[in-house]
């Protein structure tokens, strides 16, 4: 970890969470944190299989798509709907959001290789 | 003063996932998302500028779907098995470590 590279991680997850506070607070807390799960899935799908691999991407990989995408947002949203014992959120939640991602990283890896 | 806060917190959770996962890899990852998953769950019923920095940043900064989906895929293609194993118990444990948070939370 080079003073560096832990810079740059810092500086792109501040972009990477503010955008995804942005996001929320523009579109909508649950819409805001699905579409940037599936587009920090698309990005690292891209990232982890680019053939371009001359430049650092540390920063893009851990720092942007890490803190642009958030587990623990996913979770509570699930958690929540369990608690409230909504059955059709948390399946219409959860479905769009495995879908959505996995379909995300194969569309990035996808535009990745063909590069 | 919140934006400065906001930038530190999203910061620090990038730095503790980044160096967690190169030592300990998926096992590290796995970690992160479940103390995560609790914090936020705890946090949730608070709301405000706290929920704001440490929640949205600090523990939104410090768990990943992304990393979780690389995983996926770099399992998957060993072995399709493990890889489908690995997504349900990250998915069921972090539902169960979030909803623990919540009930603490209340």
């Amino acid at each position: 970890m080079t003073t560096r590279s832990a810079a740059a991680v810092i500086a792109a997850a501040v972009v990477g969470a503010g955008s995804r506070w942005l996001l929320g607070v523009s579109v909508g807390q649950e819409c805001g944190l699905l579409a940037a799960n599936i587009a920090g899935c698309a990005l690292i799908g891209w990232a982890s299989h680019s053939q371009n691999r001359d430049w650092d991407r540390v920063w893009l990989t851990t720092g942007l798509c890490g803190s642009f995408t958030s587990f623990s947002g996913l979770a509570v949203q699930l958690a929540i709907g369990l608690e409230a014992q909504r059955w059709a959120y948390i399946s219409l939640w959860g479905a769009a959001s495995l879908l959505g991602c996995g379909i995300g990283f194969d569309l990035g890896r996808s535009l990745g290789r063909t590069r | 003063m919140t934006i400065l806060l906001f930038a530190l917190a999203a910061g620090l959770g990038a730095l503790i996932r980044w160096k967690m996962t190169s030592r300990w890899g998926r096992a590290g990852t796995w970690a992160l998302n479940m103390a995560g998953a609790f914090g936020l769950g705890f946090l949730a019923g608070v709301g405000g500028t706290l929920l704001t920095i440490a929640g949205t940043a600090g523990l939104g900064a410090l768990t990943t779907v992304s990393g979780i989906a690389r995983e996926v895929s770099m399992l998957a293609s060993v072995s399709r098995m493990r890889a489908g194993s690995y997504l349900l118990v990250t998915l069921v444990t972090g539902v169960c470590a979030a909803w623990i948070g919540v009930r603490c939370g209340m």
